[in-house]
């Protein structure tokens, strides 16, 4: 600190309710930090993001008693924007301030040893009030700000972010690693997303088609961010936009050719490997962008055959490299759905599907039909993939997707529509349609559709496939924890989240954090979840 | 392991369980129950069954026979599921099942067939009544040369014994289906038969621990006691009470039908008004065998008053029809109603406390056996 001003550095450490003061003795920490040189003020209190706790602070700013101050609570993830706005309120420097995490660091990693938990959150708020010493006052400066966003990926998220900054005026970088812009929620196809009257599609394309029509918007498909450097307001950003292989859109002869002529063949991605594709990846659905399809080079082994029906195809080009200058970044890189492994809950068994697959099947054929037959009764098992228990050798999602269960109750209310007469039963841990969608529960529940309820301390529900059907059986905790079989024919997998491919990747080029759970991480998650 | 069969529910919905779909397993109903007990959760526990299809449980059931309709939970139910209304359609569902010659199963099912099964149990009767019928004399009300009593007596004898036959048959099948006791002592069996069936046939008392059903009660032993005066009348002394005497009007014969008559139009005619009403939970979904029981009852009743106005206003030709009416409607009355549709719960409902409680028996011992 310069000059006369002397440093006087007031120190505030937080019990947090006792998720900091069950571990960490705080009155002895106040103690020892009070000996400190520069110390003049050292307080300990319940809550101290409370305002009564942030009013200690400001008060001791006020009266001139404090000009540097150390916060010894939680992450600085959750408060340190709080305790400097409070110094700025009181008139100090916001960057005279130094956050300890005495927290998540400190008492929630050494619940086994309090007595060395105390010294190191001594030694932890030590090394703060040595660092505060070396401080100087920062006052904010003004940088120039690129008026452009980028926006990394083109699933429903990335397209409303988009549209709504273009609207807004700024210029719109929108980048989709896929050929084609919609994510997951394009798959969802002709499947009436709850509670409005539109499909999944509908709301897809609408979304497209305003993007589209905006002067602001640079959309590149097949399209992966390579680098990113700079710093808030002017990042500079590369991007790699992979070749389609294809010099403008076919017309309708040459799609039709297109369509027979491709020898190489995979399940289509797009309707979650219900039906094949080659590598030849045509617009999915109606509205689709681009219009100019793309080949799937991990696919295509060179043969040429296409290059006779359509002379747009041109297996020559090469990728490009793209640079951009942006002030903000909008990471909106989805999800994909989890995958059940063969035989976890009978997956792989005929009649046996997920609901990403049922989905799939709907959107294909417009009905549902297994084997051959439309099923006359349904087992949705839900939880799958989510909530799942820490096992040696397997990687678990312990977390609640939050949207499988509303996803499974939209399906099945759908289906309920057009297949007269059958029997749904949800065999779920817990339903979790919160808020609105309450009403979805209600609707299924008014159709007759059976809820079934099992306890996962009394196993899992079992899948068999017997006599050419598959067989459920299940502990109903609401019947009397009675074991049931239920004999159906078609059992439904109602998978939940994980990150998509590309998450860890940017979370890397970015240097933004991810939880355990994999998912980028929020602000805040009381403040900003 | 038990097995779902998804109609199930479908079936009762026909039988009157219109909303119980809306159930989302709260247990409120059970709850607010008066006489639910431990062992015995109903209606929450039947709904359950019901709705999962749990056929095999249903049926060996004796639940919804405990329940005696107060409507407390279809009022407390946040889902306007109608838990009452289910029960309610359960018991008809059980009636059904109790019954082996299938005859039950259609009168429920379809109310065509009940009403011509009741046209053609009149018809047959009158006919009868045609072929065998005395001398008509005109002269004098004479119903004993109309009708000798002893013919009418033997009528009697013979639908006694067929209907009682029935009815016990259909008690035995209840038994099966849902006594599972099978460790107690025979003198058990008779010591809470005459605990139980006894009493409860005799007052049915367990209404009254029903909340507000304090006057649907009392009409309901005035129709069980105004019945059973007239019964005892035609079956035993029917030398009195079909005759061409001319009792006082204080003779206990005289006497006794009228209050036994006016206390089943009172009770009756309060039954009717409240379903035409529809004011309490109870009467608010009335099946056709209710109505069939009701209007038959009410008619015999009212054809029997009648006769004996005829009787002392001296008027044969008008005695005589009426008595041939009155006979043409107590036939289907008793004939459908009493073991195959709604009258045969004075029997099904004793019975089901007699049956928990041997299955309660059974459970406690067995359970003292492991411990």
């Amino acid at each position: 600190m310069e000059g006369g001003n002397k440093i006087r550095i007031g120190v505030y450490v937080c019990h947090c309710g006792g998720n900091i003061s069950d571990v960490v003795n705080v009155k002895k920490v106040v103690e020892e930090v009070r000996k400190e040189k520069d110390v003049v003020v050292a307080r300990d209190f319940m809550f101290m993001c409370s305002e009564a706790g942030q009013k200690l602070i400001e008060d001791d700013i006020r009266s001139g008693k404090v000009n540097a101050v150390v916060v010894a609570s939680c992450s600085p993830r959750l408060h340190e924007a709080t305790f400097r706005a409070a110094i700025t309120r009181a008139g100090g420097n916001p960057y005279m301030y130094y956050h300890v995490d005495i927290r998540e660091e400190c008492s929630w990693v050494h619940e086994d040893n309090k007595e060395e938990a105390t010294n190191k959150a001594v030694r932890q708020i030590k090394a703060a009030i040595a660092y505060l010493r070396h401080a100087e006052p920062l006052s904010k400066i003004r940088v120039n700000c690129e008026r452009s966003v980028l926006v990394i990926g083109g699933g429903i998220a990335g397209l409303r972010a988009a549209l709504d900054l273009a609207e807004s005026g700024l210029t719109v970088y929108l980048v989709e690693r896929a050929p084609f812009l919609g994510g997951n929620a394009a798959r969802i196809g002709r499947v009436k997303v709850f509670p409005y009257e539109k499909t999944a599609i509908d709301i897809v394309r609408e979304l497209i088609e305003r993007l589209r029509k905006m002067g602001n918007v640079a959309i590149y498909t097949n399209a992966e961010v390579e680098n990113v450097s700079g710093y808030v307001g002017n990042f500079d950003v590369t991007i790699r936009v992979n070749p389609r292989y294809f010099r403008g859109k076919p017309n309708e002869y040459e799609i039709e050719e297109l369509k027979k002529i491709c020898p190489r063949k995979t399940r289509d991605e797009f309707s979650y490997g219900v039906s094949e594709r080659t590598a030849i990846m045509l617009p999915p659905f109606n509205g689709a962008y681009p219009e100019i399809p793309a080949i799937d080079m991990a696919l295509c082994d060179k043969c040429g055959l296409c290059t006779k029906v359509c002379n747009k195809v041109d297996l020559s080009q090469e990728s490009q490299i793209i640079h951009l200058k942006v002030g903000a970044i909008v990471v909106a890189t989805g999800f994909k759905p989890y995958k059940p492994e063969k035989g976890e809950y009978g997956y792989g068994l005929p009649g046996v599907v997920t609901l990403q697959e049922l989905v799939g099947i709907i959107n294909r054929y417009g009905d549902v039909v297994i084997n051959g037959k439309r099923p006359r009764s349904i087992a949705f098992i839900y939880c799958v993939g989510s909530r799942q228990r820490r096992e040696e050798g397997r990687k678990a999602n312990e977390y609640c997707s939050r949207y499988c269960c509303i996803a499974a109750l939209d399906v099945a209310v759908t289906i309920k529509e057009f297949l007269k007469g059958v029997t749904i039963y949800h065999v779920v841990r817990d339903v979790r349609s919160y808020g609105v969608n309450e009403l979805l529960f209600e609707e299924a529940s008014r159709q007759g559709q059976i809820i079934i309820k099992y306890d996962i301390d009394e196993g899992e529900p079992q899948v068999t496939y017997i006599n050419g059907k598959p067989i459920v059986k299940v502990k109903d905790v609401l019947t009397e924890h009675m074991e049931l079989e239920l004999p159906v024919d078609l059992v439904v997998l109602v998978t939940g989240m994980e990150p998509s491919d590309g998450t860890a990747d940017i979370a890397e080029k970015l240097k933004i954090s991810r939880g355990t759970d994999g998912f980028l991480q929020e602000v805040h998650p009381n403040l900003g979840p | 392991m038990a097995k779902v069969n998804p109609k199930l529910i479908d079936e009762l919905k026909e039988l009157g369980a219109f909303d119980i779909s809306a159930c989302y397993s709260c247990g409120v109903c059970t709850a607010t129950c008066p006489l639910a007990q431990e062992g015995h959760e109903f209606p929450r526990k039947i709904i359950r069954y019901a709705i999962l299809g749990l056929e095999d449980k249903l049926i060996s059931s004796t639940e919804p026979w405990l329940c005696y309709y107060c409507g407390e939970c279809t009022q407390s139910c946040p889902r306007g599921a109608d838990p009452a209304g289910f029960m309610m359609a359960v018991r008809r569902y059980l009636t059904t099942h109790y019954d082996f010659t299938g005859f039950s199963r259609r009168f429920y099912r379809s109310k065509v067939v009940e009403l011509i099964s009741t046209i053609l149990l009149f018809t047959v009767t009158v006919l009868s009544i045609y072929l065998v019928h005395g001398p008509i004399i005109l002269t004098r009300v004479d119903l004993d040369s109309f009708l000798p009593p002893h013919i009418v007596e033997l009528g009697d004898i013979v639908i006694l014994v067929v209907l009682s036959a029935l009815l016990l048959t259909n008690v035995y099948r209840m038994y099966r289906l849902t006594v599972m006791a099978r460790n107690i002592p025979f003198t058990a069996y008779i010591k809470e038969f005459v605990r139980t069936v006894v009493p409860h046939f005799l007052t049915q008392i367990r209404m009254l621990k029903c909340n507000r059903n304090t006057l649907n009660w009392i009409m309901h032993i005035l129709i069980v006691y105004g019945y059973a005066t007239i019964f005892i009348f035609v079956v035993v002394f029917l030398d009195l009470f079909q005759t061409n005497v001319l009792y006082p009007i204080y003779s206990p014969i005289r006497l006794g039908g009228y209050i036994a008559s006016a206390a089943l139009l009172i009770g009756a005619g309060y039954a009717i008004y409240g379903r035409l009403r529809k004011d309490t939970v109870m009467r608010q979904y009335s099946h056709s065998t209710d109505w069939f029981f009701l209007t038959l009852l009410y008619l015999v009743v009212i054809t029997g008053v009648l006769i004996d106005a005829f009787k002392y206003m001296g008027l044969p030709m008008e005695t005589y029809i009426a008595y041939t009416v009155h006979l043409g409607l107590v036939t289907p009355l008793l004939v459908l109603e009493v073991p195959f549709a709604k009258w045969s719960h004075l029997a099904y409902r004793p019975f089901a406390i007699y049956f928990t409680r041997l299955n309660d028996l059974s459970k406690a011992r067995t359970v003292q056996v492991t411990a």
